[in-house]
């Protein structure tokens, strides 16, 4: 069948020099049509509208030309403009409008203002090159093409469960020196180092934004060093629409959509997903003092939750919230995604300050919040992974409670919270460990492990080094006086507060790393790890690194070779991760013999087996995993597995943990021993060592022992 | 933007000089096609004078891949700079294209 093309194509309208047509109202945006563009922009509130174009770079518009009344079609205008060069040129919009702040409308037509629907933003294509702040229109719009060519590739859909997601920043990842990188600090970079996440057996990588934004936006130096703070971590977006043109190396070139494309393309080559942290919940644009870009000047009524007298809400903590359940911002986060989905192949998303999306145009928390639920059953996004931040800064905390429609998991902050206490030896912390260990269950019974994302650390707070370094935050750099960034680390700097040459406390904060490794990635639900943590990475204390462009958040290669024995144990508890499937349950524990092996599928014990004590100060605990259960995880076609032992002694003296008798023919063997020096530390998966005493093991004070419960009659060496 | 064609027994040869950007590749699309209108074209397309590649240059040297693709042909790249094979690499394009350091080496590997 032949599709008819349209046959009139011609201009029926005409502005100066410029042929026009009546133009399409949906999509929203600019689309290249054939012989033309076609631009669409809504406003509720707007009296008239006009296109303006530049030419590319050039200061001054080109040319500005009305939306005819003939145009516009509801609230929305459209036209076609013919004879465009899509290279050549650059777009915003003028709108006019009432200025009227008290009612919620803060019009400008002085300003030329950046397309919401924007697909590539120049203006800030070379990180960190000089600010244009005097320029009549700093970011600016352009089209690019979207005709890459993606062969064979589609989301990966890796299961929930077999997802180890790797939280890292696009910038920091190659920026140092010691990276030795062509493009340093870019999508080409990043790609140029896929063998590295490769080898670390990462499959997931959650990349902090990579939406637009202004590394500029702020006006205030480190107070330290002299230098001027960067929004480097990027949580401002400008355009939800478009990558950010200075993590491309071809950013300068107008073609950072293509190479983002081949950055995800070819990490799905090597079985690696791609999440993008994604902050629909506020704005570059500040609040009433902030800069008129775009929402603001388009229709602030509309794109921004406001007090009835048309002050901005800001549950963002940032000084604006937008207005996320407002029907047309509802559409443009779900033309957003479904955008980044079907052109980029993005695999999922985590939602930051999710719960900021629950809220109604008033800010009240909502029942049935009409986004999420949107989000959940959309078409497009039906197989991408929704993760929520579920907190906001205005007080709503519903980690545990946040609504899932089935789709939704959660970063699981009691997890961080409960762990990191857990971990350091905190009184009272046993049986609540117990249950972030096992997926939450008491957080997630209906839903899963799956809703659970486990971690101990991310961008936000210490590094994993730095949680076993530093007793409080070292924020002065930041400039706020150290008020910014939590004060509840739960950490602990194991006798001497940062930097020391003291060779047992760098023994035991080396130990530390890997207890909290092991017990990450023992646990049920989604492992997260931070970038750099891997091998050690400082940020000197500072909790709250969002504004520095220095090592400080740039990933020092040469670590790799220093901290090698972190790498590596890392590197192999991944793998141990991936050799197990009752490692990776889809459904929580029954707590039963469900398969006749004479075992429950999980059982807790003490340093005596088969007793548990959740006193206060007991600080020792083990888990056994039945490996016949293995078929009983809630995954379709899963296999029996070995069984898994694992002894967490937190106390400050050592234990000996007498340990759960095995069905015959069986025997223990040890895969983690975190006292224990590298090499001897961790074994290839597979090759655990046969114990000699099958009946007790000691622990040192602060370590873990793994060991692994399999059949004689395989490969064993004794150790 | 100037464009040199040297029709050979067994292939076509086009030099490209100068910025190869949007504006330009219609009209040099439409050129380059009409002379390989014939079945099986063997095509080389020197780039070295090339000093700028924008995003459409990219799209045209697709475009021309694939009518030569359809045709049952060979097309390849020579001259290519470090830095506009970077951007090919970058971009995800180098992954379409065979290309060659100069036109002896790119004529021995169509024979």
């Amino acid at each position: 069948m032949i599709i008819p093309t349209p046959i009139d194509l011609q201009q029926t309208h005409s502005y100066q020099e410029m042929g026009l047509r009546v133009g399409k109202p949906y999509p929203f945006g600019a689309t290249i049509v054939p012989g033309g563009v076609n631009f669409s922009v809504f406003s509720y509130h707007a009296t008239a509208a006009s296109l303006v174009l530049f030419r590319k770079g050039e200061p001054s518009p080109w040319v500005e030309i009305p939306f005819l009344p003939e145009f516009r079609v509801g609230n929305v205008w459209a036209m076609i403009v013919f004879k465009l060069d899509p290279e050549q040129i650059e777009y915003g919009f003028r709108m006019d409008g009432p200025y009227e702040p008290h009612r919620g409308h803060r019009f400008d037509p002085s300003k030329v203002l950046l397309d919401p629907y924007a697909r590539t933003i120049n203006g800030r294509d070379v990180w960190g090159d000089s600010s244009e702040e005097d320029a009549i229109y700093p970011h600016r719009a352009q089209i690019p093409y979207d005709d890459y060519d993606w062969g064979d590739d589609h989301q990966l859909n890796i299961p929930l469960e077999d997802l180890v997601i790797y939280e890292m920043h696009v910038r920091g990842f190659t920026r140092h020196a010691s990276s030795r990188v062509k493009h340093p600090g870019t999508f080409a970079a990043l790609r140029e180092k896929i063998p590295y996440l490769k080898e670390l057996g990462v499959n997931c990588v959650e990349l902090m934004p990579i939406f637009e934004f202004d590394e500029w936006e702020y006006d205030r130096r480190n107070p330290l060093s002299g230098e001027k703070l960067m929004n480097y971590w990027g949580y401002s977006t400008l355009g939800f629409f478009a990558p950010k043109a200075g993590y491309a190396a071809t950013g300068r070139l107008g073609m950072q959509v293509d190479e983002f494309k081949t950055l995800v393309r070819d990490l799905h080559r090597n079985g690696i997903e791609v999440i993008l942290d994604v902050v629909f919940n506020h704005t570059a644009e500040g609040d009433h003092r902030g800069h008129t870009i775009s929402f603001r000047g388009l229709d602030n009524k509309t794109y921004y939750m406001l007090t009835p007298d048309g002050r901005y809400y800001n549950f963002s903590g940032t000084g604006n919230t937008l207005n996320c359940n407002h029907p047309a911002v509802r559409g443009m986060v779900l033309d957003c995604l479904r955008y980044w989905v079907s052109e980029y192949h993005i695999d999922g998303f985590r939602f930051d300050l999710a719960s900021i999306l629950g809220r109604d145009l008033n800010g009240a928390p909502l029942a049935n919040p009409p986004l999420l639920e949107a989000l959940a059953y959309d078409p497009i996004l039906a197989k991408t992974k929704l993760i929520a931040e579920a907190w906001d800064a205005g007080g709503m905390y519903q980690v545990g409670s946040f609504p899932a429609y089935g789709r939704w998991a959660e970063w699981n902050g009691k997890y961080r919270d409960t762990m990191r206490r857990f971990l350091k030896g905190d009184p009272e912390q046993l049986w609540e460990a117990a249950e972030r260990i096992q997926g939450s269950p008491d957080m997630y019974g209906a839903r899963g492990t799956r809703a659970s994302i486990n971690f101990i650390t991310c961008h936000d707070g210490f590094t994993l080094m730095d949680l076993y370094s530093y007793n409080r935050k070292h924020n002065a750099a930041n400039g706020e006086e150290s008020r910014d960034g939590t004060s509840s680390n739960y950490s602990w700097n194991c006798g001497v507060e940062g930097e020391t040459s003291d060779p047992v406390i760098l023994h035991t904060r080396q130990k530390m790393v890997k207890n909290a490794a092991s017990v990450l990635l023992i646990s049920q639900g989604v492992p997260m790890i931070m970038m750099g943590d891997e091998v050690g990475h400082t940020k000197q204390g500072n909790n709250n690194t969002y504004c520095h462009d220095n090592a400080l958040n740039w990933l020092d290669w040469s670590l790799f070779e220093q901290n090698a024995d972190l790498f590596r144990f890392f590197k192999q508890m991944i793998a141990f991760r991936k050799a197990h499937p009752i490692l990776r349950r889809r459904e929580h524990f029954s707590h039963r013999d469900e398969v006749g092996s004479g075992y429950p599928d999980i059982s807790w014990h003490t340093t005596t087996p088969w007793a548990t004590d959740w006193s206060p100060h007991n600080r020792t605990l083990a888990l056994l995993l039945c490996g016949k259960h293995g078929t009983r995880t809630g995954v379709p076609d899963a296999q029996s597995d070995d069984y898994v032992y694992i002894a967490m002694n937190m106390h400050w003296e050592d234990h000996d943990f007498i340990i759960p008798t095995l069905p015959d023919n069986m025997a223990w063997h040890k895969f983690v021993d975190t006292q224990a020096l590298s090499p001897y530390d961790i074994c290839l998966p597979g090759e655990e060592f046969l114990l000699d005493d099958q009946d007790s093991i000691h622990t040192t004070a602060r370590s873990v022992v793994i060991l692994v419960g399999k059949n004689l009659g395989r490969r064993a060496r004794r150790h | 933007m100037a464009l040199n064609i040297e029709q050979r027994p067994d292939c076509t040869i086009i030099s490209l000089v100068g910025q190869l950007t949007g504006s330009v590749t219609a009209p040099i699309h439409d050129q380059i096609l009409t002379q390989i209108q014939y079945s099986h074209p063997r095509l080389i397309l020197d780039l070295s004078a090339v000093t700028y590649l924008s995003s459409a240059a990219l799209r045209l040297l697709l475009s021309l891949y694939r009518v030569i693709d359809e045709l049952n042909g060979v097309m390849v790249l020579v001259g290519l700079s470090d830095e506009i094979n970077d951007i090919l690499s970058i971009t995800g394009f180098s992954d379409l294209f065979r290309s060659y350091k100069d036109n002896a080496t790119a004529l021995a590997s169509l024979r």
